[in-house]
């Protein structure tokens, strides 16, 4: 039994992770419509500057996620608008191919280039919290304050865009954009922002990557494929949908490891993704 | 004619006509590979391209290898391309090497996925081809006989570890975690023998997939076993995930032991969690089996470390067996110096080498253990720079 | 088609044929691949081009067809009728996946599709005592290359004919009438969930069989190599480069971009994913209609008075 609980709050706070990663991606295909299939190499971008920062500055991951955070806001503006700008005026289908293109040829580019430069190694940033324990369940302290940290957000992303002017703006551009476009909203400006927000989000989770895990440059398209899973299971362009999804599939994993065996579980998390995109393709929270 | 299909023609016969660089001056003994420089294995093999470079070096400054049937000595030249760790472009590089760049002699890719469909070439051309850090059992049980491995297969992996934990006597039951990889599930096979051999019951025999993220429910299983020996084969990446979380939860066996522990990753990036942990290296610095000398001007040379990337030099343990079988055969043909070494022993870097019945050799990495963030050889007393220490107090 | 264009074809193949006399074994494995790769980029692009459904997941059948070759030959099945297994287990489980697949449009199908090579991915690592798990499964090899060198020489031709004759056809029609607007050709009397199941099914079989060759000559698959995410997208990528939707577009993209690699590796030993990515970036920027549509073939197009339903139409088929 305490081997269960023990379990299931690993799922919880594992599920968090996912969540605060797949935020991103939810905003960036929910508001913008693109597929972004170099999401998790900006994670593990992230997760590099990080490290540097910690190595060479001496900055806890907390304030180095924050210092990643600042930059990676930059090179998603920087990135959307070299790139990704361009494609707005298309077609669905048209955005559909050319972002495919467009960012899994970035996402290509970011591994070798960063395999290259780094060499094949894979790092890790060694820093580590206690873990509080309570009978028999124990709480890595480190993964607590992360679960807090992606609830305060997701309610504060959430208030935010249903409650300040920018951020329903953020919304009527996705739900109507000639309407946004005639009330005046800087259309583009928003998807700057929002996009390199999501961006900047990534980085972040991808500091805490490399504290609780690690970082390799070819990590990237799996993750990518995962926190698809995560955002459809919860709900496109729905932030709690994020938190949800993430900690649906965490549980389902956690749990199919324990009872059928570790090699069942990345079966369980794709075998989610395709039904939920059979039986509810908006997903758990999501708007049809 | 329409624009469109002149390009498409062009295109075609660009392609038809597409060919090698020349081929090199005749009067060096070319030796041919690919190595995993990019990909899945690269945390293994990414220096590999330098190593062989420096070795070349440092073998051409020492003369080169003395080739009795031309009298004199000629220079290496080793040339190698990226297999990218994927089996079909080591494939399409092996037949490259064969056939254009004409190479006198073949030595293996790094990983056995690659190796399995690279050794496809050298028994389809009769092309004899020494094999290095590619063991999996799977690959000898064709009955190929243009090849020859140079390390023993890899469920020997540890023998020399539980060798050492039979004379301790200290564990009695173990956890085996293994990364669902070829190289993993080798050593793992071997793992539960040798630990039956030495009295150790294996409480927990776990597969997990390379993309893990969650230990929690296996740790857990460790954990009520109560086990003093936790083995998880796998690669480093796997390895540094596993050993965070198990401190996270509170799980610190007396023993730890990852094979390839030895990645100056594992170190970097576990900090003070790496303290006292196990595994297997090829070589460690300090000791001096067969030509080390050779190997520490080729290590300076290119400038890799030879700790964390092991792997890497046992690879070159392959050249150091084709130089001794061309010295001893006396000549450059392919099947005779082949012949030669099947017969042969060599002092290598790496200890004894012979060739096994199976097609294997006989190398087998040494146990290891970090202590103050360096590697010390443990065991067998002879090739050891150390004590070990045990239980792994935190 | 003209007569030029029939003749130049003609030569093409022909020169292709003879290969393995004209030029070295190096080139006769590069040829291999060449045809592989054209082979599965031209299925493709009959449900992704013509059909408007971008089918990321293309390379299953790939990895199907190479297992089902595997497991038919380990049991003592004679080759020939294995590559014929595989080719028809491919078609079988497209058409298994079809009905549910197809309630899916647009990105979500796309996803959908990406999440069943990995859904395979796994079965395949799990169902070890069938697939061989992991470690893989290896087939005896045989002594010559040349049988599996014509076969996919073949089998890129009966691709591309597939290709061209679906395009030249009532089908090919009905499916560009579907992809440019779903419902209003369910209005028009056209029986889409028919339509898109068969088609479907239609572009599994050389995927498939392309699988089962594969593993005549190479001896050996793992699931990395079966379902993983670079080959799966390839054809995917090369049907875009060269034009999605047309009918030299995934012959000229897959050229192109073979040739792009095949330099790039030979004399760069690093750097060839970089590359690549670069080209698709650059591809997906500027010419997102791929080669085909860019001004200097849309001229050539123009000068054969090619009919419409090639898909070429200045934006037809994603350059809006």
């Amino acid at each position: 039994m305490s081997a269960l609980l023990q379990i299931l709050i690993g799922a919880g706070l594992q599920g968090a992770l996912y969540a605060l990663g797949a935020i991103g991606l939810s905003l960036s295909f929910g508001v913008l419509r693109i597929m972004n299939l170099s999401h998790g190499d900006f994670l593990m971008l992230g997760g590099l500057v990080g490290y540097l920062a910690f190595v060479h500055l001496g900055l806890n991951p907390f304030v180095a996620a924050a210092l990643v955070g600042g930059c990676l806001f930059l090179a998603g503006i920087a990135y959307h608008e070299l790139l990704l700008t361009r494609l707005a005026g298309r077609s669905p289908r048209g955005v559909l191919i050319a972002s495919v293109m467009v960012t899994l040829g970035s996402a290509l580019a970011i591994e070798d280039l960063t395999a290259f430069f780094w060499g094949g190694s894979s790092i890790g940033i060694p820093y580590r919290l206690r873990s509080l324990v309570w009978g028999d369940a124990v709480f890595p302290l480190l993964r607590v304050l992360l679960l807090v940290a992606t609830l305060v957000l997701t309610t504060g992303l959430y208030f935010f865009l249903g409650k300040s002017f920018l951020g329903r703006a953020v919304v009527a551009s996705t739900l109507n954009r000639e309407g946004a476009l005639v009330v005046g909203i800087n259309i583009r400006r928003i998807a700057l922002f929002t996009f390199g927000f999501g961006i900047a989000l990534t980085g972040a989770t991808g500091v805490f990557y490399a504290t609780l895990f690690s970082i390799e440059p070819y990590m990237g398209l799996g993750l990518t494929l995962k926190y698809l899973a995560v955002i459809v299971v919860g709900g496109i362009g729905s932030l709690p949908g994020a938190l949800v999804g993430g900690l649906v599939i965490a549980t389902a994993e956690s749990v199919t490891a324990y009872y059928l065996g570790p090699h069942w579980s990345p079966m369980v998390a794709f075998a989610i993704l395709v039904a939920a995109l059979l039986v509810r393709p908006q997903g758990l929270l999501g708007r049809a | 004619m329409p624009r469109a299909f002149i390009a498409a023609a062009v295109l075609a016969l660009a392609a038809a006509l597409t060919g090698p660089p020349p081929a090199l001056a005749q009067d060096a003994i070319k030796i041919g590979a690919t190595a995993a420089i990019t990909g899945a294995a690269s945390t293994l093999g990414a220096m590999q391209g330098k190593l062989y470079e420096g070795w070349e070096q440092a073998q051409n400054e020492a003369g080169g290898i003395q080739v009795k049937s031309l009298n004199r000595k000629l220079p290496i030249k080793i040339i190698y391309y990226d297999d990218k760790s994927d089996p079909k472009v080591s494939v399409k590089f092996y037949e490259k090497l064969i056939n254009d760049d004409k190479v006198g002699f073949l030595i293996g890719p790094m990983g056995s996925p690659v190796g399995f469909a690279a050794t496809t070439v050298a028994e389809r051309y009769k092309f004899p081809m020494l094999l290095g850090p590619s063991s999996d059992p799977k690959i000898f049980q064709r009955g190929f006989k243009t090849i020859q491995g140079v390390q023993d297969l890899a469920t020997e992996w540890s023998r020399h570890y539980f060798d050492m934990h039979a004379k301790l006597g200290k564990v009695k039951t173990m956890a085996l975690l293994t990364e669902d990889i070829l190289f993993s599930r080798g050593v793992a096979d071997g793992v539960k023998r040798f630990a039956g051999g030495a009295g150790i019951k294996v409480a927990v025999d776990e597969v997990a997939p390379q993309d893990t993220e969650d230990f929690t429910p296996l740790i857990a299983r460790m954990k009520a076993a109560n086990v003093q020996l936790a083995y998880i084969a796998s690669y480093p990446p796997f390895f540094i995930k596993f050993a965070k979380q198990a401190a996270e939860l509170g799980f610190t066996p007396a023993a730890l032991h990852c094979p390839l522990c030895s990645a100056a990753s594992v170190r970097s990036s576990l900090g003070p969690l790496a303290e006292l942990v196990t595994g297997e290296i090829f070589w460690v610095p300090g000791m001096k089996l067969g030509d080390y000398r050779m190997l520490e001007a080729a290590l300076q040379k290119s400038g890799v470390d030879a700790v964390q990337w092991s792997f890497a030099v046992s690879a070159l343990i392959q050249l150091e067996v084709l130089r001794a079988g061309i010295e001893k055969a006396g000549t450059l043909d392919r099947d005779v110096v082949f012949a030669t070494i099947r017969g042969m022993e060599v002092q290598t870097i790496g200890g004894l080498w012979k060739a096994k019945a199976d097609g294997a050799g006989s190398i087998t990495p040494f146990p290891i253990q970090i202590q103050s963030g360096k590697m010390v050889s443990i065991w067998p007393p002879e090739a050891r720079t150390g004590e070990y220490v045990y239980p792994r107090t935190r | 088609m003209s007569r030029p264009y029939r003749a130049l074809l003609t030569a093409l193949l022909l020169l292709a044929a003879a290969t393995p006399w004209i030029g070295s074994r190096y080139h006769v494995s590069f040829m291999f691949f060449l045809c592989m790769h054209l082979a599965l980029t031209a299925t493709y692009d009959i449900v992704g081009g013509y059909m408007g459904y971008v089918n990321l997941g293309h390379g299953a059948f790939f990895g199907l067809g190479a297992y089902v070759y595997g497991i038919g030959v380990r049991g003592g099945v004679h080759p020939l009728i294995a590559l014929g297994l595989a080719a028809l287990v491919a078609g079988l489980v497209a058409r298994l996946i079809a009905v549910p697949v197809f309630r899916l449009r647009g990105v979500y199908f796309a996803i959908g599709t990406f999440g069943i090579l990995k859904l395979l991915e796994v079965l395949a690592v799990n169902l070890g005592d069938v697939t061989g798990g992991t470690p893989g499964l290896s087939i005896p090899p045989t002594p010559s290359t040349l049988p599996t060198f014509y076969l996919m020489l073949g089998a890129a031709v009966a691709a591309v004919a597939l290709n061209a004759g679906v395009a030249g056809s009532r089908l090919g029609l009905g499916l560009v009438s579907l992809r440019e607007d779903e419902e209003v050709a369910e209005a028009s009397g056209i029986d889409t969930r028919r339509l898109k199941a068969n088609v479907f099914t239609l572009s599994a079989l050389v995927p498939g069989l392309v699988g089962g060759i594969y593993m005549w000559q190479l001896t050996y698959i793992n699931p990395p190599t079966a379902f993983g995410f670079e080959q799966s997208f390839a054809p995917v990528i090369m049907a875009m480069l060269g034009g999605t939707g047309t009918l030299a577009g995934p012959l000229v993209g897959t050229i192109f971009l073979t040739l792009i690699e095949e330099v790039l590796w030979s004399r760069l030993g690093y750097l060839q994913l970089a590359m690549y990515g670069a080209v698709l970036v650059f591809v997906g920027l500027v010419m997102p209609g791929g080669l085909m549509r860019s001004r200097f073939f849309s001229r050539a197009y123009r000068a054969l008075a090619l009919p419409d339903h090639y898909g070429y139409r200045a934006g037809a088929g994603g350059a809006r």
